[in-house]
């Protein structure tokens, strides 16, 4: 499985990478949105993680440009505010995509992406 | 309690604040008071008013009437002073066809006449023959009236007619009444038979017509002298200063012309003609009818006004009383509702604020999580530290304690969702495990068992998420204040299929709220908790908010055993998904 880590926390995104890395997960990682499109258009990822604030694209814009480089790919979404509202907002635009509050809980970030891959 | 108590409106005892300091826009005593002021003024007034028009009008139509009378009254006794004089005139017309012209100039006969009238009630005081120039022929009688011979001013007797009846002025200038016929022969001459009246046999009869409230009755000439003796105008001879239209009868207003006589200190004078002489008779009446008149006229439009301001005063009372009430209560409601658009704003102003800071930790709280991550996935998966359950547990711990400030900074972001008015589907269940977690702590210092029945297959409604928090947090809230040390907190849930509702029980086993407090719990601004910072809003804003849901509200309270507060909430609020 590989999967594309964005969040402007450099130290979130390369460590939860290594700890992806443990358990098999082959992850890369980007601290910007323009960085993580050229990610997108140079390799195939299965699953991208986004933090949904960001300087510049945030992750929604994101999101949707990503889908519309590769419409297959799954989409997560983190962010460390807590709003219903901010979540619809985003489920309404990027389809039946998830989210995880922040700090991410390894195990549920594994067991979403699993889901994601099955269906 | 008194009886006035329950009398005296809400507002009566309201602080007085100044205008908007506070919320308050009325003084309402103040504008109460205005109120009955002016009301009373606007109603009393025309009332007044009319009261003192038709209290003028009676009088002026009471002087008229009593006017119309006393020319009445005067035109009457004329009559009767007519008829007396006429009796002495048909006396001589007896004497006249009893006896010749010639026999009657004898000076015995006219004796003998005299004698016998004597014995009835025509009593003049002499009888004389006179000849057409006035000269007297013969007479009998008292006769100090008249020198012998003495020309008697014939000037006033019509000619055409056969009889004069006027005044007599005596040579010692005492007023008499002569009535005279004439007495015609057969060669041409004429001779009157002339009687005197004596002035006293007048005033007799003229007091036998002062009726009803005649206070004076008298007999003037052409020139206006006295010719009888009036109480208020003097003696005979004396001449009156009274304006009396041409027009008989006619009467009109005096001023007393006595103030030691009765009858007022104005009087009602009547003159009229008497017949065809040219004598009039004049009569004062008192004004005692006028003034009995107008007493009950005034008695009784002093009873009226009196009742009618008595009427209208309870009545302006009462209404604006009603009024005030109505703007006072409106007032309260409008209070309460600053004071939740206060509280919004602040809880609002705070949850923004919570947000930030929830927002804020949770970025180096999510990098501690994974550093602390990375390290037990190091100890975990490489061979060499696997065994180390020191190094493990502690970063295991680390890891806790994250997930716990992670909970934390959850829960404030789920008080900064408070404040949004979204209308959604609500699990009552975990809706009322979130509100206990803002509450937790509390209980477990308090010792307090929290009892939660929900059964797991209740519907979820769909309400308003904010508004039903809201309402949750302050019954639970008053409940923990309610409860002593090692108290029972019970929340329960049940569905009621029938009226497609839910009903959601917040009951303690506390201090219980007292039957007299329970009139007033859901009142603005009642507190009992004045010495702990009550506002007194609590339930005031719940109820408000339950209706706000379209739900009910309901209080079951024993002071000593505890308090039962029972909402009910449709399934879903109406025209809303």
């Amino acid at each position: 499985m590989d999967v594309l880590l964005v969040d402007d926390e450099k130290e979130l995104v390369s460590t939860l990478a290594q700890r992806l890395g443990f358990r098999n997960i082959n992850a890369d990682w980007v601290t910007r949105g323009q960085a993580a499109l050229q990610s997108v258009k140079e390799k195939k990822y299965n699953i991208a993680v986004l933090d949904i604030k960001m300087p510049g694209l945030s992750g929604i814009e994101l999101g949707k440009e990503i889908k519309k480089i590769d419409p297959g790919i799954h989409i997560i979404f983190c962010t460390g505010h807590g709003s219903d509202t901010f979540f619809k907002a985003g489920s309404s635009q990027s389809g039946k995509d998830y989210y995880l509050p922040k700090p991410i809980n390894i195990n549920d970030l594994i067991k979403k992406m699993n889901q994601l891959m099955n269906t | 309690m008194p009886i006035w108590k329950n009398i005296v409106p809400e507002f009566w005892h309201h602080k007085e604040r100044v205008a908007g300091k506070k919320g308050q826009q009325y003084i309402f005593r103040k504008e109460w008071i205005f109120l009955i002021q002016v009301i009373c003024a606007l109603t009393l007034a025309p009332l007044v008013l009319s009261t003192f028009f038709f209290y003028k009008s009676n009088k002026t139509e009471t002087i008229r009437d009593l006017l119309w009378e006393t020319a009445a009254l005067a035109k009457g006794a004329a009559i009767d002073i007519e008829i007396f004089f006429d009796q002495y005139l048909s006396t001589l017309r007896v004497i006249s066809s009893q006896y010749p012209v010639e026999n009657l100039k004898k000076d015995d006969i006219l004796k003998t006449v005299l004698k016998n009238l004597k014995k009835t009630n025509i009593r003049f005081s002499s009888l004389n023959i006179i000849d057409k120039n006035g000269y007297i022929i013969s007479c009998c009688g008292s006769n100090d009236y008249f020198s012998e011979h003495q020309l008697i001013d014939l000037k006033e007797f019509n000619q055409e007619q056969d009889h004069f009846i006027g005044r007599l002025i005596t040579k010692s200038g005492k007023i008499h009444f002569i009535v005279s016929l004439r007495l015609a022969q057969h060669n041409g001459n004429s001779f009157f038979l002339a009687g005197i009246i004596d002035s006293r046999s007048t005033d007799v009869f003229l007091k036998k017509l002062k009726l009803k409230d005649i206070v004076d009755i008298y007999i003037l000439d052409q020139n206006k002298t006295l010719l009888t003796t009036s109480a208020y105008f003097g003696r005979p001879g004396s001449k009156i200063k009274l304006q009396h239209s041409s027009i008989s009868p006619s009467s009109k207003v005096v001023a007393n012309p006595n103030k030691t006589k009765k009858g007022g200190d104005f009087l009602f004078s009547g003159i009229s003609k008497v017949g065809n002489t040219n004598m009039r008779l004049g009569i004062l009446l008192s004004n005692h009818s006028f003034e009995t008149f107008m007493a009950s006229i005034r008695s009784n439009i002093v009873i009226m006004a009196s009742l009618s301001v008595l009427f209208v005063s309870i009545a302006v009372l009462l209404l604006v009383t009603y009024v005030v009430q109505v703007l006072y209560r409106a007032d309260k409601v409008r209070q309460v509702y600053l004071a939740k658009a206060a509280r919004s704003s602040k809880m609002a102003s705070i949850g923004q604020l919570a947000a930030g800071v929830a927002h804020e930790i949770n970025n180096p709280l999510a990098i501690i999580n994974e550093k602390a991550g990375l390290l037990q996935d190091l100890f975990t998966f490489l061979e060499e530290y696997k065994n180390d359950t020191r190094i493990t547990s502690t970063v295991a711990s680390i890891i806790d304690a994250v997930e716990r400030a992670g909970i934390i900074t959850h829960r404030l972001l789920g008080f900064a969702r408070k404040t949004d008015s979204s209308v959604q589907a609500i699990n009552v269940n975990e809706t009322v495990q979130e509100v206990l977690g803002f509450v937790q702590k509390e209980a477990e210092y308090k010792s307090i068992h929290i009892n939660v029945h929900i059964p797991q297959h209740l519907p979820e409604i769909i309400t308003d998420r904010g508004k039903l928090q809201q309402i949750l947090i302050n019954l639970v809230n008053n409940a923990i204040a309610a409860l002593d040390e090692d108290g029972t907190l019970t929340i329960r849930a049940r569905n009621n299929f029938q009226n497609e509702n839910i009903e959601i029980v917040v009951q303690d086993n506390g201090c219980g709220i007292s039957r007299e407090h329970q009139k007033k719990i859901f009142e603005p601004f009642f507190t009992t908790k004045t010495k702990i910072g009550g506002t007194g809003l609590g339930l005031a804003l719940t109820y408000g908010l339950i209706r706000d849901l379209h739900g009910t509200l309901e209080l079951e309270s024993s002071a000593g055993v505890g308090t039962t507060f029972t909402i009910t909430l449709p399934y879903k609020i109406n025209g809303e998904e």
